[in-house]
């Protein structure tokens, strides 16, 4: 979905938003590494409070999350990250040279385009699939019949009636096996994602593997994944990623402070 | 100096073509022959480990992703204002990309494949067709090419593929009727990366884009074919070298969210 123009330069963000977790990490992380005041308003997804009347006349794709900033509306979390960063005082998300710009972009369509739909596909039919099975079948069919996109509403049916075939679980399997080892390799040449910075695409692929040293930890360790590990570190040693967390609801926030745990080193003091 | 490695000015190819033609830079041109199977050699492979055109290189650097490119070719050419300053066009600007990506790419690559690539790759020696498809690394892409060898488009697909060029039309259509542009009052990337999906899509799924039920994108359309950057390159004999029309498939349909 597109946004209007903005007349209110200077209003107070407000961000929509579920768990600090895959989309809507990404906008709770870049506001805070720029030290943006704003207005956290936590939506649960397993209410299906994406999908009420309320929800839907801000933003009528129904999906989390949802920055409104001054008049303007903006429902891409990726793109939403060079908006927070243009936007805003504070230190910069995006690298200066175009040639790492380019390459922080080129995270953000691997990682929103191969791994996030794959690791998200497993998530789902381990975590949000059983999480909201057991409410009401009446409600959850209204529920489903009211998601305004074929896509969303094509994935909820299946999470909800547990539907994934076999075989698309395995192949996204393969591509979360195959995506790990691309990011292995990436941070084997370079400190961050994007080069010598720390950027959006930092930010983005943490909130896609901050909980793979537990969730995948026979193929996500110091031994086979050094450099994602030390990265990982890096990133969890940071304070918004600790400010981050605190906005979490369920037990999924409560698996970084396991995986910091686990990993070591990155508890904000070290 | 830059380097493109491309193949016909169609799609993802015509996209850098013309940004690069639009910035006016330099840059050295290596056609890649797709029909040949160049982009799985190993020393492309090199230069982009998923196969897939364009590539665009700077120095010892290789980039792909099209759209990333133009938005790299913009950003390093300020002064062909084809990157909005403003943080609301570039949002807006992106976005568009993605939509655009995100549905008419992956359609053109069905639709486009379906009518132009399976009666040309009918015309090959079947076995060693087969055995090069076979020998594909790249499992997303060999998955398209074995479609399209065995002409295995069920209604399904070909439906949603069509659904979906259908939502994207429909939106560009609203759009170009309040304004010139996509975004704001400028020409800019989201134009040159819209134009290139639409303009195949108007051979491949005429039935949906066309001058009854899309009467300002076609004029939108007419009007960038127009530019001296497109003419140049949709014309020049150099990038184009084949006659007929062929697409080749493209990046798959999403296969969750």
């Amino acid at each position: 979905m597109l946004i209007a123009r903005r007349n209110a330069r200077s209003a107070t963000p407000e961000l929509y938003h579920w768990e600090p977790n895959a989309n809507s990490g990404k906008p709770i992380i870049a506001l805070l590494e720029k030290g943006v005041t704003f207005e956290s308003r936590y939506t649960d997804m397993l209410e299906f409070d994406q999908h009420k009347p309320a929800y839907l006349s801000i933003n009528p794709d129904g999906t989390i999350p949802t920055l409104v900033h001054g008049d303007s509306v903006l429902t891409e979390s990726t793109e939403m990250g060079e908006y927070i960063d243009a936007e805003f005082e504070g230190p910069a998300l995006r690298p200066e040279s175009t040639e790492e710009r380019w390459r922080m972009r080129w995270w953000g369509k691997f990682l929103d385009g191969y791994f996030g739909p794959s690791l998200s596909m497993i998530g789902w039919s381990i975590f949000v699939g059983p999480a909201v099975r057991n409410k009401d079948p009446e409600e959850l069919k209204r529920n489903i019949e009211r998601i305004p996109l074929k896509e969303r509403r094509d994935a909820w049916t299946k999470a909800i009636y547990n539907t994934f075939g076999d075989a698309e679980l395995a192949e996204s399997r393969r591509r979360v096996q195959h995506g790990i080892a691309v990011f292995e390799a990436g941070l084997g040449q370079r400190p961050w994602f994007a080069g010598n910075s720390y950027s959006l695409a930092d930010i983005n692929a943490f909130c896609m593997t901050y909980a793979l040293p537990l969730m995948q930890a026979e193929f996500v360790n110091a031994v086979k994944t050094p450099h994602l590990i030390d990265w990982l570190r890096r990133v969890y040693a940071r304070p918004a990623i600790t400010e981050a967390f605190k906005l979490g609801r369920t037990p999924m926030a409560a698996r970084a402070v396991e995986v910091r745990e686990l990993i070591g080193g990155g508890d904000g003091n070290a | 100096m830059l380097e493109l490695f491309h193949w016909e000015p169609v799609g993802h190819c015509a996209r850098v073509l013309i940004c690069l033609h639009e910035v006016g830079a330099e840059y050295r041109s290596h056609y890649v022959d797709a029909l040949k199977f160049e982009q799985f050699s190993t020393d492309f492979l090199k230069l982009n480990p998923l196969g897939q055109l364009p590539v665009l290189k700077s120095g010892d650097v290789a980039m792909s992703e099209s759209a990333l490119l133009n938005e790299y070719l913009a950003e390093s050419h300020p002064e062909s204002n084809l990157a909005p300053a403003d943080p609301v066009d570039w949002y807006n600007v992106q976005v568009w990309s993605k939509f655009v990506d995100y549905h008419l790419a992956s359609s053109l690559g069905t639709l486009g494949c379906r009518k132009y690539l399976v009666p040309v790759l009918k015309e090959h020696d079947q076995a060693e067709l087969k055995r090069k498809i076979a020998s594909i690394p790249v499992p997303e892409r060999k998955a398209g090419w074995e479609r399209a060898a065995a002409d295995d488009y069920d209604e399904e697909l070909v439906t949603n593929a069509e659904r979906k060029v259908k939502l994207v039309v429909d939106r560009m259509e609203a759009t170009l009727a309040a304004g010139d542009w996509l975004v704001g009052e400028k020409y800019s990337i989201a134009d040159i990366n819209a134009f290139a999906m639409i303009s195949g899509l108007s051979a491949a799924a005429p039935h949906i884009v066309n001058e009854r039920d899309a009467p300002h994108v076609m004029d939108w359309t007419a009007t960038i074919a127009e530019r001296p950057a497109v003419r140049a390159v949709l014309s020049s004999p150099g990038l184009r070298r084949r006659r007929d029309l062929v697409f080749i498939p493209g990046p798959e349909h999403s296969r969750w969210g």
